[in-house]
């Protein structure tokens, strides 16, 4: 489904076809998963902020700009509760003894896992793997998702290129 | 495994992601907005008002199509052509002669409320070339700003993601520079510079270059240079290599960065005229895209076909792929080439027909204008205000590209002149344009209707004091700034966001006049700076130079508020023409005056920022040719220094040892000084 389908799926919802709910949740829920997982890896909360992601979409579904990029839209939902959990977790281990576990990501041979293993002490990185390398956006719109000036998501993405090229073996 | 391949890989890669359908479900009862809301629109109001908009939008749509054709708009009609390829050999044999041979003055006749010329060709029988201008998405341009976060400072380049050629570019791990027909490499690290490593260019000693500039990407280094091939017989003096444009070349190097060999070389004969390299963030892919004059030779009115380089043979390119514009003169051969710079290296290119010259190129993401001066006595297609206007006209030629593609648009004439690249800018679909005509300066605002440039919005009145001409002009998105000058130097901001009612906010004014400004951005949003001169009057209408200046500015508010201002002895800096000779790194910005090298920092003073010196370096620049060591007493001559910031440590390069004077001009010693952030110098290498 193309941005202009979603789009029309989500005008119809709005409209009152409350079956095309489903259509936008199997549309949206790879990017909503990994915008969670890139943040989180792989922790228990991350099916609860998907759930909270989608409730928080159907309730501010009025904000939303028909027409404009809705998986970037849904996605900055899933990064800003996502980093507000991250947040959340780290200002316990600072006012505790414990330490927080580092983030952790499925051991196997997807090149994901092991692109965001390697880019593990830098969140905007894996934010920015995941929406470009994977998803293909633009620039323009990860700036608007993860609220960065466009040259500075410019500049981390090439940083990123390189890090990668030099760390993974497949290189 | 190459990066692209990567890309593919990973997104075809099968990701599990957890289904939480069902507890959506559960926890939220699935309902429309709609329906939470309680209201529905009826079915009848969902049909007609839509119906109703559509019929309105209709009588608003036949309005403006019936006024567009009506002969002014506010006294001031542009002339527009579309852009089309020659048919046939005769009717390019036809044109070029016309051109050429006729007489200096038109003769012309005024029908159908404008100025036409009788003789002129009919509209040829060629398929037209009008294409959808792509500029209508609209596109954020951001202004050559240096990124907040980055540790490498860039040439300072009109736009950000268009950079621009300069004869030293450094990418952070090395600084590269062009002396006499080589590159120079030299590595840098923490302020420790390592030796020189030297590429020759070219070879052979009757091949020199000139006009010789770099630029560089994560891959590639390229150099892009005129060269001239000349024989000793060619003793016409300093002068005439130069101009002898005949027997020059272009020259394209692209160098493969890992190991510096050669990937592609392009030679094509002209002179060139201005490149740009242009990143598409959609693709990922950064474009060359390079600009040269052929010139064109003539037998008996037969012209010359435009040539090209393939693998060292000429080829020469057909007529029916020849643009050409009415609205330009047709001297020469203009030649549009690209090259994409991936691993393939692909060339592209589009030949019009044109002047021998383009005193402007003009580059966004999206576009290439191309701008030639012409004058009312020479080329009276269009009439401005009254009979009695004289001034100059400017042609002004549009093309698309993208990723290589070129393609051409639409073509304009207007009056008045445009002083440099950034008197022009393209933004949502308009072109702004900033003219300037003593007591008639103007701002006109254009967008693109069935091929060509329609007349939107513009300021004609209220730009300047009396006998006061545009001196400057930077824009950015929905606000421009200009300086005019005569006596003072009033600095209006103007409200661009309606582009069909251009608004003058405020101004302020000051003695002399600036020729460059640029907006400052990141923690200085709403402030800008300027280079220009201090002047002095000597009568109503002139004044002279006594000096050049560095003005900081507050821009937030209608009327902008000069916070800084440093004087300078020197008539002339090359930041007054040249804003890549500019270091401008957060909130520093450096420049040379007079073989000085100065750094300062923008801080918060009392009650704004001000300015604050924090680096003043000199040095000699020495005559290769000791004869003529008094050109170089006055200390006028150019260093060409350029500083950048790599990392917590800056570097200056400058030149030390040239001949200008020479057949050949060339740079014979330049050196690379490093200072730590305590502006200590750390390193000095040759």
């Amino acid at each position: 489904m193309n941005n202009h389908e979603l789009n029309l799926c989500v005008k119809e919802y709005m409209d009152g076809n409350i079956e095309k709910f489903n259509d936008i949740y199997y549309e949206t829920k790879k990017i909503v998963y990994l915008s969670i997982y890139s943040i989180l890896g792989n922790s228990a909360e991350i099916e609860d902020i998907m759930q909270d992601t989608y409730m928080k979409m159907i309730n501010n579904l009025d904000s939303y700009k028909l027409g404009t990029n809705f998986k970037a839209w849904i996605s900055s939902i899933a990064r800003n509760l996502s980093l507000n959990e991250y947040n959340k977790k780290k200002r316990i281990v600072e006012l505790g003894d414990d330490e927080m576990d580092s983030i952790n990501y499925q051991y196997d041979n997807s090149l994901i896992n092991k692109s965001l293993y390697i880019l593990n002490n830098d969140t905007d990185m894996k934010q920015i793997f995941v929406y470009r390398i994977i998803f293909n956006m633009g620039f323009r719109d990860i700036s608007d998702i993860m609220n960065i000036p466009k040259s500075t998501i410019h500049d981390t993405y090439k940083k990123m290129i390189k890090i990668i090229k030099e760390n993974l073996e497949e290189f | 495994m190459k990066f692209n391949d990567f890309k593919k890989k990973v997104r075809a890669e099968e990701i599990e992601t957890p289904d939480v359908l069902d507890k959506i479900d559960a926890s939220y009862e699935k309902t429309s907005i709609k329906e939470r809301r309680g209201f529905h629109l009826p079915t009848f109001y969902k049909y007609a008002i839509p119906a109703l908009a559509v019929f309105v939008l209709s009588l608003v749509l036949i309005v403006l199509v019936s006024n567009e054709n009506s002969a002014f708009n506010n006294g001031v009609k542009s002339n527009s052509s579309s852009i089309n390829t020659f048919s046939s050999m005769e009717e390019l044999n036809q044109k070029l002669s016309y051109r050429n041979n006729r007489n200096y003055r038109f003769d012309l006749v005024y029908k159908n409320d404008m100025w036409v010329d009788e003789y002129a060709m009919a509209a040829p029988g060629a398929i037209p070339t009008m294409v959808e201008d792509a500029s209508a998405t609209p596109k954020d341009n951001a202004q050559g700003y240096a990124s907040l976060t980055e540790d490498v400072s860039k040439t300072n380049t009109q736009y950000e993601d268009v950079d621009e050629a300069d004869v030293i570019k450094s990418d952070g791990k090395n600084i590269y520079r062009v002396l006499d027909g080589s590159l120079l490499i030299n590595s840098i690290d923490n302020g420790v510079i390592g030796e020189t490593v030297k590429k020759d260019i070219v070879t052979g000693k009757n091949n020199k270059l000139f006009n010789t500039n770099l630029y560089l990407t994560d891959d590639y280094v390229i150099v892009i240079t005129s060269l001239h091939e000349y024989s000793e017989s060619d003793d016409y003096g300093y002068y005439y290599y130069r101009y002898n444009t005949y027997n020059s070349y272009v020259l394209v190097n692209v160098y493969n960065k890992e190991n510096n060999e050669l990937s592609k070389s392009f030679k094509g004969k002209g002179y060139i005229i201005d490149s740009r390299i242009v990143y598409n963030d959609e693709t990922d892919l950064n474009t060359l895209y390079f600009i040269y004059v052929e010139n064109i030779k003539s037998e008996n009115n037969n012209y010359s076909l435009p040539s090209e380089i393939v693998d060292g043979k000429t080829v020469y390119t057909s007529c029916n792929k020849i643009y050409y514009s009415d609205d330009f003169y047709n001297n020469a051969y203009t030649h549009f080439v690209s090259i994409r710079l991936d691993d393939e290296l692909k060339t592209n290119s589009v030949i019009q027909t044109g002047p021998t010259n383009y005193p402007i190129v003009y580059v966004n993401n999206n576009s290439i204008y191309l701008v030639s001066r012409t004058s009312r006595y020479e080329m009276e297609m269009f009439i401005v205000n009254s009979i009695d206007s004289i001034g100059s006209a400017e042609s002004i030629i549009k093309y698309n590209i993208n990723d290589g593609a070129i393609t051409p648009v639409a073509s304009l004439i207007v009056s008045g002149e445009l002083l440099n690249q950034f008197s022009l800018d393209e933004y949502n679909g308009y072109l702004r344009l900033a003219l300037a005509q003593t007591n008639h300066n103007k701002l006109e605002i254009y967008e693109i209707k069935n091929g060509k440039f329609s007349l939107t919005g513009s300021i004609t009145e209220g730009l300047g004091l009396e006998n006061e001409t545009i001196k400057s002009a930077r824009f950015d998105k929905d606000t421009c700034l200009i300086v005019t000058a005569k006596n003072t130097d009033p600095l209006y901001k103007i409200d661009l966001s309606d582009p069909t009612n251009p608004t003058i906010l405020g101004l302020f004014k000051e003695d002399g006049f600036n020729t460059y400004l640029q907006y400052l951005t990141g923690d200085l949003i709403g402030y800008a700076f300027a280079i220009g001169y201090n002047t002095e009057d000597i009568s109503e209408y002139y004044n002279v130079r006594k000096g050049t200046k560095f003005d900081l500015y507050n821009i937030k508010g209608d009327n902008p508020v000069e916070l800084d201002e440093i004087n300078y002895e020197p008539t002339y800096i090359e930041a007054i023409d040249n804003h890549k000779a500019l270091f401008v790194y957060k909130n520093y910005i450096g420049f040379e005056v007079n073989r000085t090298y100065y750094l300062y920092e923008i801080v918060m003073g009392d009650d704004d920022y001000k300015l604050n010196e924090v680096l003043s370096y000199e040095y000699n620049l020495e005559p290769a040719n000791e004869e003529l060591s008094w050109l170089y007493d006055n200390n006028s001559q150019l260093t060409e220094s350029r500083m950048y910031y790599v990392n917590g440590y800056f570097y200056l390069i400058y030149k030390t040892k040239d001949d200008a004077t020479c057949i050949n001009y060339s740079i014979y010693d330049s050196m690379i000084v490093s200072f730590d952030s305590e502006y200590n110098i750390v390193n000095k290498v040759e």
